[in-house]
């Protein structure tokens, strides 16, 4: 718990600093709106790394290097077009910070001079109300419960885009994907594996929309009450149904649909930038990124409609709302409690200590499909259903008999009971395009159970025949083998490496 | 009152370069620059100001004729290219550790993720102690100069100390980073932090040795480290990497060890007082020297860091050591030894006869001294082409009569690294033009920016094609530092009476 609580930390830090943080203060200058400056540096920067990512994506040239300066070059053009001779501030503030370096180095001393504020005390001296706090709040802890929780996703988009993360990341060839390129900076800030970074970036999507929803229903209704309603509906409708914090792109797309409506009328540049970071991101909407547009330009148009009526009437819907939001907030507890619907939470909790305990690439994975996004780059893959389509009984019952795999350490998944992945994502899965044959067998439970029963008899005539066989890990619904085995050469690898590749289709 | 002609108008008698006074402007400069004021002039000498005093000698000084014999004679010559290369005879004893044995006071058969972290333990060694050991040189060299052996003394162990603060910012950086990014899993991150500390120690103390001119010392020191690392091998067969990290302590200890020796030696006589050092006064006048250091040496190492980090995709580590990578740059680097070793007669020649120029021509005549200095400049420029060639065609003969281009990436490292250091060398000998006339910011921009080209040339040759190809990126970042700083120079030799004058070589 404390490493997750450590990652989240690393996650959102990131976040807040390559998105907030580093353009709001090279950015910023004197007598700026304060909140209005932040909203745009969130636009301009996110579109910035967006728009970055896919172009060197196309390339395979997503890489640390190439992102980090494309990123240092945006933070400090962004300094420089702040204008007014900032440049030679900096040069003088860099003489000035010289200077007293060494004349307190020299006198031991502190220099007596206090540089100028640098912070814009407007920003913190605004008056917040305690039920906008509350709602923040209240959406930080709700939307971080179940990835603090859980490690599986609830959302077969979750691991289609861990999974495009880390491929466009490694420079491997990549299919555009506008919901993870502008990911790329966090990634690299917070040095975690890209289903880490997906996983607790949701968090920090989520505070977003609710703080756009409630930015652009201000801006236009000069009303922080309404506001916080539009706050509370937003969370409701992105966490309430769900619990989890796990946006469809489409939902991610509205963030940016959200603050286009909040500079319309201030910033065409920005109202602009934004539509079009929306249009990146996902080209079509959903039912909720509609209801989500719609709650809150339904709040503006109420807001302005009860302009003239006192404060005490308008605030009763609002405290309705947030009891409502509160009452609905308590599904997530219950949420993380269940198994499934993609992956058995064993499953990927084993993942993880596999990952934790073995060095990278030294071990392989026989699992269904659904392992790739947590390991990719990390260690090698097999698809179960090849597993049991290339060997047999016979063959693994021989004493002499090895797998021809590399890596010395081999890890066989293996389901008691298989796992029966539900209707609804049964539905989505069949809507997308670009379908393997094994994402087919393993949504069906029959072509699931038959898998996973010939990967139990295979297993379990090895072990009979192979003392340096193990049972790495057992519960009521899996069991992990370990094969421990040493054969330097020939490497076959290549194959399966490159099946890993094609195996999780990447959606929009 | 005295009429002996005073110490300074007379021709030096240890040999060095001497010219007649052209006019009695240059008579008077002479007298004053040594401290013959009119008052002195009036009191010790009976004139009633320097220009008398000088119109009255000028006549007979005219008449003694010039010394013009040079500092870099033949044998000088001979000596001062031994000195150039004198750098590299502990790398040659390695070389011979490893070639009977299999192993040395670094390096050896070993395991590639072993090699890895050792490798990047000795290159960031070299960029932490870098500027530390520029900035010692450079403030010991002055103390010395001035014959303030105790200052001199004192300088150094006082940057030694600095060179330990950075070394352990530096480590502690490098654990920080390789648990945060997980470069290294443990214990490789200590292996790397070990050699970091132990190799930034041995280079400090070398550091010492050659500001006091002891090539034997680092050869000796280089020695007994090497032989403790065959002794812990062959008789209790230790493990070869805390072998290899005792023997670079115990021949640091000896390094430091013959430092002290030397430096108490040579400033026994010295009487001066010394004065307590002050970081903030070192740092303002050594600042430039210090960012060079640290600068060079990530110049010179950042393309192994790109080819070791390029296409790890699959790799146990996110850094592998590629073995015919360091191959191709080792093959380059014995050329480059052999190259270097000219930087230093090279510049002592141009100096010597910039000097005896700069006697020759009288103050009207300072864009005609310039000029000839420029001329020499490039005359000696073009001296180096054919050692360059002869010693790179040398070595690469050389490397094809053993068989090591059996492997296309060697071949193509080794001659993109070969291309580059040709051009180092270049810009090593601008850089010594420069820090003479005390111009080190001359010389800083240049390899700034040849580190910038390395570095962005590099990683995106060494993404996009191949591995290898960080080599390239060495090699343009080293043709812009040869360009750059020939640019520099050529800039301060338009207008060398006012450099020379004010940097008073």
């Amino acid at each position: 718990m404390t490493t997750d609580l450590l990652d989240l930390l690393r996650v959102m830090g990131a976040f807040a600093l390559v998105f907030i943080v580093a353009p709001y203060f090279a950015r910023r200058r004197r007598g700026d709106d304060p909140w209005l400056c932040l909203a745009e540096c969130l636009a301009g920067t996110v579109l910035f790394a967006e728009i970055t990512g896919l172009v060197l994506g196309r390339f395979g040239f997503c890489l640390f290097g190439s992102v980090t300066v494309a990123y240092v070059g945006f933070i400090a053009f962004l300094f420089l077009a702040s204008g007014k001779g900032r440049l030679r501030a900096a040069q003088q503030w860099w003489r000035r910070r010289w200077y007293r370096l060494l004349n307190r180095l020299e006198r031991g001393q502190r220099s007596t001079h206090r540089p100028a504020a640098v912070q814009d005390r407007r920003l913190f001296s605004m008056p917040l109300r305690r039920a906008m706090l509350v709602v923040v709040l209240g959406t930080c802890v709700t939307a971080a419960w179940y990835p603090l929780a859980n490690v599986r996703f609830q959302d077969i988009e979750s691991y289609s885009r861990a999974l495009s993360l880390e491929i466009l990341v490694r420079g491997q060839a990549w299919e555009p994907d506008g919901t993870v390129a502008f990911l790329t900076p966090v990634l690299f800030v917070s040095g975690l594996h890209g289903d880490t970074v997906v996983r607790y970036s949701n968090v920090a999507l989520v505070l977003v929309l609710v703080l756009a929803a409630g930015y652009a229903v201000s801006r236009h209704t000069r009303s922080e009450t309404a506001a916080v309603v539009a706050m509370c509906m937003v969370a409701l409708i992105v966490l309430g149904e769900r619990g989890t914090p796990e946006m469809s792109s489409a939902e991610m797309a509205a963030i940016f649909w959200l603050l286009a409506l909040a500079f319309l009328g201030r910033s065409r540049w920005y109202c602009s930038m934004s539509a079009a970071l929306g249009l990146l991101i996902s080209l079509t909407p959903d039912v909720r990124s509609v209801l989500l547009l719609s709650a809150t330009t339904g709040v503006i148009a109420v807001a302005r409609l009860l302009r003239g009526v006192t404060r005490r009437t308008v605030q009763i819907p609002g405290i309705v709302v947030l009891l409502l939001f509160g009452w609905i907030h308590s599904r997530p507890v219950t949420l993380a409690s269940a198994d499934g619907p993609i992956q058995y939470e064993s499953a990927a909790r084993v993942l993880k200590r596999i990952v934790s305990e073995y060095q990278p690439n030294d071990w392989l994975i026989v699992s269904p499909v659904h392992e790739i996004p947590m390991l990719y780059g990390r260690g090698w893959h097999v698809e179960l259903m090849d597993f049991t389509k290339n060997f047999t009984l016979e063959q693994v019952s021989r004493p002499d008999f090895r797998f021809p795999y590399a890596p010395k350490d081999i890890f066989v998944f293996v389901e008691k009971v298989p796992l029966q992945i539900p209707t609804s994502v049964r539905g989505r899965l069949s809507s997308m395009k670009e379908l393997d044959i094994s994402v087919l067998t393993y949504q069906s439970l029959l072509g699931r159970a038959a898998v996973e029963f010939q990967a139990g008899r295979l297993m379990a005539a090895y072990a009979a025949s192979h003392p340096a066989a193990a049972i790495f890990h057992e519960d009521s619904q899996l069991l992990v083998y370990h094969v421990g085995q040493q054969i330097p050469k020939p490497h076959v690898l290549t194959a399966s490496k490159a099946a890993t590749m094609q195996l999780m289709p990447t959606s929009r | 009152m005295t009429q002996d002609l005073p110490q300074c108008l007379r021709p030096p008698t240890d040999g060095s370069p001497w010219a007649p006074p052209l006019d009695a402007s240059d008579l008077v400069v002479r007298l004053e620059v040594s401290g013959v004021t009119d008052a002195v002039a009036k009191v010790e000498y009976g004139f009633s100001d320097t220009w008398q005093m000088a119109v009255s000698y000028l006549p007979a000084l005219q008449q003694v004729p010039p010394i013009e014999k040079h500092e870099a004679t033949r044998a000088g010559l001979v000596r001062h290219y031994l000195r150039g290369i004198s750098f590299a005879f502990p790398l040659l004893l390695c070389s011979l550790a490893m070639v009977y044995f299999g192993f040395s006071l670094w390096g050896g058969t070993i395991e590639s993720k072993l090699a890895a972290a050792v490798g990047l333990g000795t290159v960031l060694s070299f960029i932490s102690t870098g500027g530390v050991i520029q900035t010692m040189a450079r403030r010991s060299i002055f103390f010395a100069g001035v014959r303030e052996y105790k200052m001199s003394e004192t300088s150094c162990w006082w940057w030694t100390l600095w060179g330990l603060v950075s070394l352990a910012v530096y480590g502690v950086a490098l654990l920080a980073a390789s648990a945060y990014f997980d470069l290294l899993p443990h214990p490789l991150n200590l292996v790397a932090f070990g050699f970091h500390t132990c190799l930034g120690l041995f280079w400090l103390s070398a550091g010492i040795l050659y500001t006091l001119e002891d090539t034997a010392g680092i050869v000796v020191a280089a020695a007994v480290g090497i032989a403790w690392v065959i002794a812990t091998q062959e008789v209790w067969n230790l493990d070869l990497a805390l072998s290899q990290l005792t023997g670079i302590l115990l021949a640091s200890a000896v390094a430091f060890g013959i430092s002290a020796v030397r430096m108490r030696w040579r400033s026994r006589k010295d009487t001066s007082r010394t004065r307590p050092q002050r970081l903030a006064l070192d740092l303002y006048l050594a600042w430039p020297y210090f960012l060079f250091g640290a600068i060079y040496y990530f110049f010179l190492f950042v393309d192994r860091l790109l080819a070791w980090t390029a296409s790890t995709f699959g790799a146990p580590l996110s850094l592998e050591f590629r073995g015919p990578y360091e191959t191709g740059v080792d093959i380059a680097l014995f050329a480059f030894i052999l190259q270097v070793g000219w930087v230093h007669p090279a510049a002592a020649r141009f100096f010597d006869r910039v000097q005896v120029a700069q006697k020759r021509f009288a103050a009207t005549l300072a864009a005609e001294f310039s000029r000839d200095a420029m001329r020499r400049y490039h005359v000696t420029l073009v001296g180096f082409l054919p050692l360059a060639i002869a010693v790179s065609a040398v070595t690469y003969a050389a490397a094809v009569w053993f068989g090591l281009f059996e492997n296309p990436i060697i071949h193509r490292t080794m001659i993109w690294a070969a291309a580059g250091y040709t051009c180092v060398v270049v810009g090593l000998f601008n850089t010594s033009l420069l820090f003479r006339l005390s111009e080190p910011i001359g010389a800083l921009r240049p390899v700034a920016l040849a580190a910038a080209v390395n570095l962005s040339v590099g990683y995106i040759l060494s993404r996009l094609i191949s591995y290898e190809m960080a080599a390239a990126g060495f090699a343009l970042g080293a043709a812009f530092f040869a360009v750059l700083s020939t640019k520099q120079v050529q800039r301060r030799l338009r207008a060398l009476d006012y450099y020379y004058f004010a940097s008073a070589s």
